[in-house]
């Protein structure tokens, strides 16, 4: 009996110890995703050799310029005036300057994106607010009036009965308005009237940008992205960072529908989503943005 | 009489032709002149401002520039000899690296803005769903101890009944002291990696910055052009915000938490206004460093 006993209890322990592993596991590469950054890390000992810095070597094939600034690189200590070097200058140069434009345009249509959700959430947050002092203020006035009306009942004694019930009438309101409040807060919304947001391009694989063929920022986002497992692409990664990141239930077609203003989906917003909205937005911005400190340093590897 | 009259007309004739000539000639005068403020070829208008040539030093160029803006007025043709084509490739090539600079260090602070502002909101909305909480509670506890107190007044047990209504008023006594003391409270643990603020409080770090920005730390740590009190920049962000009362004290834990720098083996934690104050700060240093495009537009325009 007690071999029997024990025995279930080492099962029981190496099951939990199993079972937290797992847990932790599954934790830390959850953790994985919650601050990451999606360009290429510097390798200092590989720089020390004399070779591109990593992000800058993915943009250079990106840009499709990797022999020209393979040459540039070569040939950097004098660019003299020869029109050749300068040609390829100038071809460097006018791609730089074209995928820096193309990171203005997204972090543009973000800001707009992100102006609509202020809005929107603005609006929401300022009647939720509104209601709530409104309730409130109702609740003073119902317990002031009844409380005078009780209290001058009390002045004789043929209104005992009479006080009383005005009493528990004003405690009775006092606990339906309070709770009115606490259940009407979450419940405010609004319809969706903007258009779908950035993060529809994330969310939807066939909702691509218009310019998703030619454009380099989104050949680089479709690329994978290094350090990460499974050969995800950087959209990919994205979508599971914001998994952790902003606990984004990306399996339901509602909420993910909510959060891009994907009217085709759903066609009411609440603050919740409208904050997570903000929060997600922001989050892309600046990850597109981080396409800038590539293209930076692809122009610091070229410049004489 | 005819003759008279058409002497008064030939008069009048004249007359009208003189002040024609007369007003068209200061016309002219005065369209020659704007012609002058305009002109790119005009010297004046191509003398360096004192905003170009610090951008054309900072940026390692000014010979380049000086002898771009000598060279221009001996070729008229508008074609560029080879000289003219380097020189101008070579600005353009700095002028391209210094904004990528500026772009690259005004998304890493959107970063920490976003990082910062979600903080932010999730500690103010925190606070306010605490806040609601307690007064719809203290609302209900006073409603529902003076709902049962009253039934016990009129069944003759008053003393009951007024022990009832007393623990009521003290438990909102008691609520309302704790929502007084919430509207202080909240903090999170300092996240998000350290932000652009250390460099402009000039912090030693463990570690090098993942991208170097010579060109925005030289621009930051220069005096600006005609100011008068010799301040550079770095200082005169500081200077405003111990003015503006959002750095209060100089001492190195406040400096770490507010550049979010946590150094080995220490937990710092941010409240809602560390947060306000690291937003404000972020966003000033962000206008400053942007302010750099100002200059290298002076530059370009002063080149073309």
């Amino acid at each position: 009996m007690i071999r029997r006993l024990s025995n279930i209890l080492v099962a029981a322990t190496l099951m939990l110890a199993a079972a937290t592993a797992a847990h932790a596991s599954a934790e830390s590469d959850a953790k994985a995703f919650r601050d990451i950054t999606l360009t290429p890390r510097s390798i200092p000992a590989n720089e020390a050799n004399g070779e591109l810095r990593e992000d800058a070597k993915e943009v250079a094939e990106v840009l499709d310029i990797t022999n020209l600034v393979d040459r540039l690189r070569r040939e950097k200590a004098n660019y003299g005036n020869s029109r050749e070097i300068q040609n390829i200058r100038l071809t460097c140069l006018w791609k730089l300057f074209t995928a820096s434009e193309e990171v203005r345009q997204v972090v543009n249509e973000c800001d707009y994106d992100l102006a609509q959700a202020q809005i929107a959430l603005d609006g929401l947050m300022s009647k939720k607010q509104m209601m709530f002092f409104t309730l409130s203020t109702a609740n003073f006035i119902q317990l002031g009036t009844l409380g005078i009306i009780k209290n001058v009942m009390g002045f004789s004694e043929v209104y005992h009965v009479a006080e009383r019930e005005v009493a528990m009438a004003q405690f009775g309101t006092s606990i339906a308005l309070a709770e009115t409040n606490q259940l009407i807060g979450p419940t405010w919304s609004r319809k969706i009237d903007s258009r779908p947001t950035m993060l529809s391009h994330f969310f939807y694989e066939n909702f691509k940008p218009k310019d998703n063929e030619v454009s380099y920022l989104w050949k680089f986002f479709n690329k994978p992205c290094p350090g990460f497992p499974d050969n995800l692409t950087r959209r990919q990664v994205l979508v599971r960072h914001w998994k952790d990141f902003g606990g984004m239930d990306i399996d339901n077609a509602k909420t993910v529908g909510k959060v891009t203003a994907n009217i085709t989906d759903v066609e009411r917003e609440n603050i919740k989503m409208l904050k997570k909205r903000v929060a997600l937005l922001h989050d892309l911005q600046s990850h597109f943005e981080e396409f800038d400190a590539s293209l930076y340093e692809l122009h610091k590897a070229i410049t004489n | 009489m005819d003759i008279a009259i058409m002497k008064l007309r030939l008069r009048r004739q004249i007359g009208a032709v003189l002040i024609a000539c007369v007003l068209s000639s200061q016309m002219f005068v005065a369209a020659s002149a704007q012609w002058e403020r305009i002109d790119p070829t005009n010297a004046a208008a191509r003398s360096l401002s004192s905003d170009a040539r610090e951008a054309a030093q900072l940026l390692g160029i000014l010979p380049k520039v000086e002898k771009l803006i000598a060279l221009k007025p001996t070729n008229n043709s508008g074609s560029l000899n080879d000289e003219q084509m380097a020189l101008k490739i070579d600005v353009m090539d700095k002028v391209l690296g210094a904004s990528l600079e500026v772009r690259m260090v005004a998304g890493r602070v959107d970063r920490e803005l976003a990082w910062s502002y979600s903080g932010l909101n999730m500690l103010q909305a925190k606070r306010q769903k605490k806040l609601n909480l307690l007064t719809n509670l203290n609302f209900m506890q006073g409603g529902t101890l003076g709902v049962l107190s009253g039934p016990m007044f009129l069944h003759g047990l008053p003393k009951t009944g007024t022990t009832l209504l007393l623990i009521g008023s003290s438990v909102g006594l008691g609520l309302s002291t704790i929502a007084l003391s919430q509207q202080r409270s909240g903090t999170k643990k300092v996240d998000g990696g350290t932000t652009v603020l250390a460099d402009v409080f000039q912090m030693e770090l463990p570690s090098s910055p993942a991208h170097q920005t010579e060109v925005i730390n030289g621009y930051m740590n220069a005096v600006p052009p005609n100011a008068t009190d010799g301040k550079t920049r770095n200082q005169k962000l500081v200077e405003g915000w111990k003015r503006g009362k959002y750095l209060r004290t100089d001492s190195e834990i406040n400096l770490q938490k507010l550049s979010a720098y946590v150094p080995a083996g220490k937990d710092y934690r941010e409240n809602i206004h560390l947060l306000q104050n690291r937003i404000r700060m972020l966003y000033d240093t962000q206008y400053t460093v942007e302010m750099l495009h100002a200059e290298l537009l002076d530059l370009l325009r002063v080149t073309q």
